[in-house]
This record gives C-alpha cells, sequence and structure tokens, in this order.
C-alpha cells in the first residue's frame, strides 16, 4: 500500500511543480520517472509495465486535457526499460541516469505521437527535451544513489555504535 | 504463442483503447469529436463501395436486360434473316426458272397459243416420273408431249388440275420413236431406269452412225412431234443380234430441269415449227 500511496504523492508533487509562481523549469522535470526507472533496474518484473499504465492514466487525469496518450506514453517508457534492462546489467546510480533519461526521452516522444492522430501537433522543443531528459536522469540519478547509499543499513550501524 | 508476445499483445490492445478513449475526448477545430470524423473516415469508403455496389448492381441489372432484349432481337433478326434468306433463294429459283422458261420459250419455233409452261415442283427421274405445276385454265390432256431445255423431256400420263405427272423418257416403260437429224435411220428410243442413258434400238448393222450423233423425234409414234432432240449417241456395239446396241444419253438434264413445255395442241398431231 506504501508504492500507490508514493506514486500519487509523486504525482501530487508533479502537480505541485506545474502551479503558477514555480519556477518556468519546474515542469520539465517528470517526478514520477523513479517507478519507471526503479522496477526496471530492480528486476520487480512485468507487472510494473501496467503500473507505468496506471502512473500514465494519473498523469493524464491530473496534468492533461486528454486522458489516454499518458498512459499509452508512461506504459511504452516502462516496456522499453524492461527490455533494456534485461540486456544491460548495470544497476549503478550511472545506470539510474542513464534510464531515465532515456525513459523521459521516450515518454515525451511517445506522448506526442499518440497525439498526432487525435490532430493535436505539440511540436518537440528539442531544448525542453534536453532539459528535461537531463533534469529527470538527474532525479533518477539522485534517487539511484540514495538508494545505493542504503541508508537503513547506516542507519542500524550508528545506532549500533552509539549504543555502544 | 508465447507469454511475451501475449503479453505484448495486450499491452497493444490497451494503447488502441487508450488512443480510441482520447479520441472521443478530443475535438476538431470545426468542433467535432475526434472519434466521429474516424468513424466518418472509416464508414466513407463502406459507403462509397455500397453505394458504387448498388450502382453497379443497377448496371448489371440493366445489362442483364438490355442483353436479354439484345438476345430476342437477335433470335427475332435470326429469323427474319433466314426467312429473307430463303426467300432470296426461292426468287433466286423462280428467277432462273423464269430465265430457263424464257430460252425454252425462245428455242422452239412456232409455238401455239395454248402451249403452256409448267414448273417442276418434283421430279423423280430414276423411277422416271416428275409433277409440274401449270398455271392453265383448261385440263392438260394425257400424252401432252413436254419438252424441256436440251429436247424431249416425256409425255403427260396424268393431268389434275394444276398439277400434271410426267412419265419421263427414261422410265422403263416408254418409248419414243425416233430419227437421225437427217432422217435416215428410224429407231426407237426405251427408257432403262437410268436417268442417264436409253436404249435405241432398231437400228440395223449396216447403219452409218456414229457416237454423238444425235436423235430427234419421228413423230410416227401419235404422241410426239418430229423434230424435238430426244438424245444423243454415246455408245455402240455389234451384237449376234440384227441390230445395233446403240445407247444414247437424253438431252434434258432430268436432276436439273426447272420448266418444261407442255405442247397440248401437238398432241392432237399439229407439228411445231422447228427446234432452234
Amino acid at each position: 500500500m506504501t508504492i500507490p500511496l508514493l506514486i500519487a504523492a509523486t504525482l501530487l508533487l508533479q502537480r505541485l511543480l506545474g502551479a503558477p509562481g514555480g519556477p518556468p523549469w519546474s515542469g520539465l522535470l517528470l517526478v514520477p520517472m523513479v517507478w519507471v526507472v526503479g522496477p526496471a533496474l530492480l528486476g520487480w518484473g512485468r507487472r510494473w509495465v501496467w503500473i507505468g499504465l496506471a502512473i500514465g492514466l494519473g498523469w493524464d487525469l491530473l496534468l492533461e486535457p486528454i486522458i489516454g496518450p499518458g498512459a499509452i506514453a508512461w506504459s511504452a517508457s516502462a516496456l522499453f526499460l524492461l527490455w533494456l534492462a534485461s540486456i544491460v546489467a548495470d544497476r549503478s546510480p550511472k545506470a539510474w541516469l542513464a534510464f531515465g533519461a532515456v525513459a523521459t526521452a521516450i515518454v515525451i516522444l511517445v506522448h506526442r505521437l499518440a497525439l498526432l492522430p487525435l490532430g493535436v501537433i505539440r511540436p518537440v522543443g528539442w531544448i525542453d527535451l534536453a532539459m528535461s531528459v537531463a533534469a529527470t536522469a538527474l532525479w533518477c540519478f539522485s534517487v539511484g544513489w540514495i538508494r545505493s547509499l542504503d541508508l537503513p543499513k547506516r542507519w542500524r550501524a550508528r545506532r549500533a555504535r552509539t549504543l555502544r | 504463442m508465447t507469454e511475451v508476445r501475449l503479453f505484448l499483445l495486450r499491452i497493444a490492445l490497451v494503447w488502441v483503447v487508450l488512443e480510441l478513449l482520447a479520441a472521443t475526448q478530443a475535438v476538431t477545430p470545426e468542433g467535432e469529436r475526434v472519434a466521429w470524423r474516424w468513424a466518418r473516415t472509416a464508414a466513407q469508403p463502406l459507403a462509397l463501395g455500397a453505394s458504387g455496389a448498388g450502382s453497379v448492381a443497377v448496371d448489371v441489372a440493366d445489362a442483364v436486360r438490355e442483353a436479354g432484349q439484345l438476345l430476342v432481337d437477335n433470335r427475332r433478326l435470326r429469323l427474319e434473316m433466314e426467312e429473307l434468306r430463303t426467300r432470296n433463294l426461292l426468287l433466286r429459283e423462280d428467277l432462273a426458272a423464269l430465265r430457263e422458261g424464257s430460252r425454252l420459250v425462245d428455242t422452239v419455233v412456232g409455238l401455239e397459243s395454248a402451249t403452256a409452261v409448267g414448273r417442276c415442283v418434283f421430279r423423280d427421274p430414276t423411277r422416271g416420273r416428275m409433277e409440274v405445276r401449270v398455271e392453265s385454265p383448261s385440263t392438260i390432256p394425257k400424252d401432252t408431249p413436254v419438252l424441256g431445255p436440251g429436247g424431249l423431256v416425256g409425255r403427260v400420263v396424268e393431268g389434275r388440275g394444276g398439277s400434271v405427272w410426267v412419265q419421263l423418257l427414261t422410265h422403263p416403260a416408254a418409248a419414243t420413236a425416233v430419227q437421225t437429224a437427217n432422217g435416215s435411220l428410224q429407231a426407237l428410243a426405251t427408257g432403262t431406269g437410268r436417268t442417264d442413258r436409253l436404249d435405241v434400238q432398231y437400228i440395223p448393222r449396216t447403219a452409218d452412225l456414229l457416237q454423238g450423233e444425235v436423235f430427234v423425234t419421228s413423230g410416227a409414234d401419235g404422241i410426239y412431234p418430229a423434230g424435238i432432240p430426244v438424245a444423243s449417241v454415246v455408245s455402240i456395239r455389234e451384237s449376234e443380234e440384227a441390230f445395233l446396241e446403240v445407247r444414247a444419253v437424253p438431252g434434258v438434264e432430268f436432276a436439273r430441269i426447272r420448266v418444261v413445255l407442255l405442247l397440248p395442241v401437238m398432241a392432237k398431231g399439229a407439228a411445231p415449227g422447228g427446234w432452234q
């Protein structure tokens, strides 16, 4: 139950990032991307593609006028990362960085493609795309780095030292 | 299908459903739902196809109806053509008969007014008989001589109104008194039952007779007037008999004869003016 709550929290955070008064670049960061990159790198299985679909639906509900294309884009990204993780052995924060970059590019491009048949042409701003990719990749890298620190283990070790 | 493929197929199906879901929400600049436009675009070829099929069906029905009418017309025209062809043949036959009759009339000099022209409607040369249709107010008497192109044909054996039966020279029972053209030899030409042969009898062995010599009627039989060509000699053979065996071919081609002349006056003993 914790993970769905966390996912919902990231979606709400994404909503808040786009709130008026925030920095203009804040909307370029795709916060829920960690829920696509993480399960792919940690080997949580194929069902996370459906979770990606659900994240996309949530994204559409909260952030888009049309429900559907976001779900397609997020699930496509999750599907691609699932395959990518099967051929890439690296699970370091650098892998989080690369996977985050790839997943972000896929989400943005596939979302544009899914909108094309609807007659909605949303041109790809390559600078925005690059910034979004970079910001999200760094966000994923930071999550991966923090996870690699294994803070609970350090915390338990620290507590053990202080108890002595 | 492997599990992975099934999974990918499911994902693809979900994507399609999601795209359709999005299409139901998206609106075109004209205010039309995108899904409705898709449906219309997808249905347009079907509608065009249905319209085209209807048009084709109407055209096919018209074509079938017209083809049927054409067939009927074609059959009617074919029948008319056959009828016209038959009429043409009959007319050509009539024309040929008229020409033949005209030539025949020109051939015989000094014809009496009672001379009738008959149209051959049936011939059976092998049995030596012929039916002739005559447009004559009076009945043609028995033993009336019948002439055709080339000479003597035979004599009337029965007359029933406009229909006259003629016994041909080739009839086995027919006998005609003949002589050579110069009258030096008298003989009797008898039928053999064959269309191309007459036996000329009672010609003495000492007679001066050559192949190709023409026999004409002598009038001695009291039926045929003198001077009508009958046959020409084709073979002469001596035998132990007192007379020569002479065979002659009739001057008339019985199989091709169309028109004949019936000479009722001659039947009473009058002689024609001559044969050209």
